[in-house]
């Protein structure tokens, strides 16, 4: 009987600690969805359970609109347009060179420890920290307020990052594939592209996924560097509700949830594929 | 290959190796780990490069070659399959880098798994392979280009002992049905006994002695190969070792056996038996039965001489734990060592000419 009680407290206690989890992770989320629901009404009110529903926000995110006579909501399209190409070309960039430069690096120790050294150093740099050197040059460079810039100077930033998982991807393939194809009559170019990016495959699509969560919600590097329509990313968009706009909060919201729509789809992505093994098939090691 | 020497900075792991292997033989390479062994076959492969030294295939100097240039095969440990092609694919990417057409890429490589009995395998990827399956389609993949010479790195040490032993006597059939040039390296010493046309045993980066396997078995040239050949490994006892007009005496305990011939040697030394050609009997030699481990058809004995050394016995005779023994020891089949192990017969034959 005692062992019983024991085992129902254990499954109670269990559900009390989760449920707690749940509720600390989940209620900003829930919140979020909920506030971009709220018909303008009861944007003030800080209800959780408002008693009507409406799509009106998504609209006015979406189509641009006006509130109170003065506050202009513009459409979301076009910023939105901006943090895809923004994101897309980061992605492909730090997995097309940092896929050369980890193999480089991880296979033939290219620059020994210094350069792997400053490879992590650059990770670690806070983007405010480099904002106004760089500000001042993509000035003299006319790059201000272009996408060209947010691209280059997100680079700075996420293809370390690709770099450095890179090479953990490559230490999970053995020497003795390449080895296997060089004594099979394959050059060291021809190597590469035929046996090891496909192996690595899963390895360059988890890193282009968090490049481009990365990129997609960077805010420093847009703020900045930015100040149109014409480049102004997502993240920058949304700021303005607090900054420009002022408490129009269901439509902040809305965007919000827009936002983050790509991340949690890249999410779930991630899980499936980081849980891969990345060479199986290669007998015991 | 001649006089070839790898360093890896300052660690050398080949010093001055000269190794010659027969067309058409099968050579087996044996050591303890990190004895340069596998060292000595990537040089071979042309995945190293030696520090010193020429590699030769027949007259051809292919030191400077590229493992491509060299038309070898290579099986690795982890067999290094190709993980995201199907077996047909793998086993025809060395004619794939030819550039030889699609059809004979086809034809040879059906020919190839029918011979090794992996025609169902083919369309399966890796992964989808047992341990012995990847190990056949590895040896495929190495077959399909007809090379110069087969290399093989360990290649039964991933599978279990059963599997083993059944692959040892398949590749063993295999290799020599195809009649090609093969070194194999391995640490297992019953595997190399049991393939190989010849074994060379190497230590610390020297080759020891290359011979046929019964040679190394029975006439070894240093204490090092004959406790590193055969389980279980041979008795090494300490002895004192005298000339007696003719014939060789050697003592242990004060109670001396005696050698049909001269060896030229006096002093001290060792006596290498191994344990199924000690006895129990009236020896003379006194000692007590410490351990004993039964096999089913056969017992280890483990007995402590009076000296304290131990010497184990092979033996058919059952024998209580705790008894006081005699063991005699069958000189034929007995080989002596100097003070530094090395096989005083042998010593005899390297100074006579």
């Amino acid at each position: 009987m005692r062992g019983r009680r024991k085992k129902i407290m254990s499954v109670v206690i269990k559900g009390i600690v989760l449920a707690a989890f749940l509720v600390f992770f989940l209620a900003p989320v829930y919140t979020l969805v909920i506030e971009s629901l709220k018909p303008e009404s009861q944007w003030l009110t800080g209800t959780l359970f408002p008693t009507r529903l409406t799509l009106s926000n998504y609209g006015a995110v979406l189509h641009g609109r006006i509130y109170r006579q003065v506050t202009y909501i513009p459409p979301i399209m076009g910023y939105m347009i901006n943090s895809l190409i923004v994101s897309l070309a980061e992605m492909v960039i730090s997995i097309l060179l940092g896929s050369l430069a980890a193999y480089a690096i991880q296979r033939y120790r290219t620059g020994g420890s210094f350069l792997s050294g400053w490879i992590i150093s650059m990770m670690f740099i806070p983007p405010v920290g480099v904002i106004i050197p760089l500000l001042i040059y993509y000035t003299r460079l006319g790059l201000y307020d272009t996408l060209t810039v947010l691209i280059i100077s997100g680079l700075i930033f996420t293809l370390p990052l690709a770099v450095w998982i890179m090479i953990a991807v490559y230490q999970g393939i053995p020497t003795s594939l390449e080895e296997a194809a060089y004594v099979d009559g394959f050059g060291r170019l021809r190597t590469i592209f035929r046996f090891i990016y496909p192996v690595a495959l899963y390895g360059f699509l988890a890193v282009g996924i968090l490049v481009f969560v990365f990129s997609w919600n960077s805010f420093t590097i847009p703020l900045v560097l930015t100040s149109s329509t014409s480049a102004q990313t997502l993240s920058v968009y949304i700021s303005e509700f607090q900054t420009l706009y002022g408490s129009v909060y269901g439509p902040e919201a809305a965007a919000g949830v827009l936002m983050s729509i790509p991340t949690v789809i890249f999410v779930g992505f991630i899980v499936k594929y980081l849980g891969k093994g990345l060479v199986s098939g290669f007998g015991k090691r | 290959m001649e006089h070839v020497t790898k360093r890896f900075g300052d660690v050398f792991a080949m010093k001055d190796i000269s190794l010659k292997v027969e067309n058409g033989e099968l050579r087996a390479i044996i050591g303890p780990t990190g004895c340069g062994k596998t060292t000595l076959l990537r040089t071979i492969a042309g995945l190293e490069t030696p520090t010193e030294g020429r590699v030769y295939f027949d007259d051809e100097d292919v030191t400077d070659y590229s493992p491509k240039e060299r038309n070898i095969a290579f099986v690795f440990q982890n067999y290094a399959l190709y993980p995201h092609l199907t077996v047909f694919d793998n086993m025809a990417q060395p004619l794939i880098s030819e550039k030889r057409p699609k059809d004979e890429i086809k034809k040879k490589v059906e020919e190839i798994a029918a011979f090794l009995n992996i025609s169902h395998l083919l369309n399966r990827k890796p992964a989808q392979l047992s341990g012995g399956q990847q190990q056949r389609v590895a040896i495929g993949r190495a077959m399909v280009r007809s090379p110069r010479v087969l290399l093989l790195d360990e290649p039964l040490s991933n599978l279990d002992a059963q599997l083993r032993l059944v692959l040892r006597a398949e590749m063993k059939r295999l290799i020599k049905e195809i009649g090609i040039t093969s070194i194999y390296v391995t640490h297992d010493q019953v595997e190399a006994m049991s393939m190989a046309d010849k074994i060379t045993v190497m230590n610390n980066g020297v080759i020891l002695q290359t011979d046929n396997p019964i040679s190394l078995y029975s006439d070894p040239i240093n204490t090092f190969v004959a406790r590193f050949v055969g389980t279980p490994e041979m008795n090494i006892i300490p002895v004192k070792i005298s000339r007696k007009g003719g014939k060789t005496e050697a003592s242990i305990d004060g109670r001396s056996v005696l050698f049909n011939s001269d060896f030229g040697y006096e002093g001290e030394g060792y006596l290498g038996i191994r344990p199924h050609k000690v006895s129990f009997g009236n020896g003379g030699i006194i000692g007590k039965v410490i351990t004993i481990e039964p096999l089913g058809n056969v017992y280890i004995y483990h007995v402590l001489l009076e000296n304290g050394t131990e010497v184990v016995v092979s033996s058919n005779d059952i024998i209580e734990l705790n008894s006081n023994v005699q063991l005699s020891i069958d000189t034929n089949n007995a080989v002596l060592f100097d003070s530094s192990g090395m096989n005083i017969k042998k010593r005899q034959q390297i100074r006579a000419p």
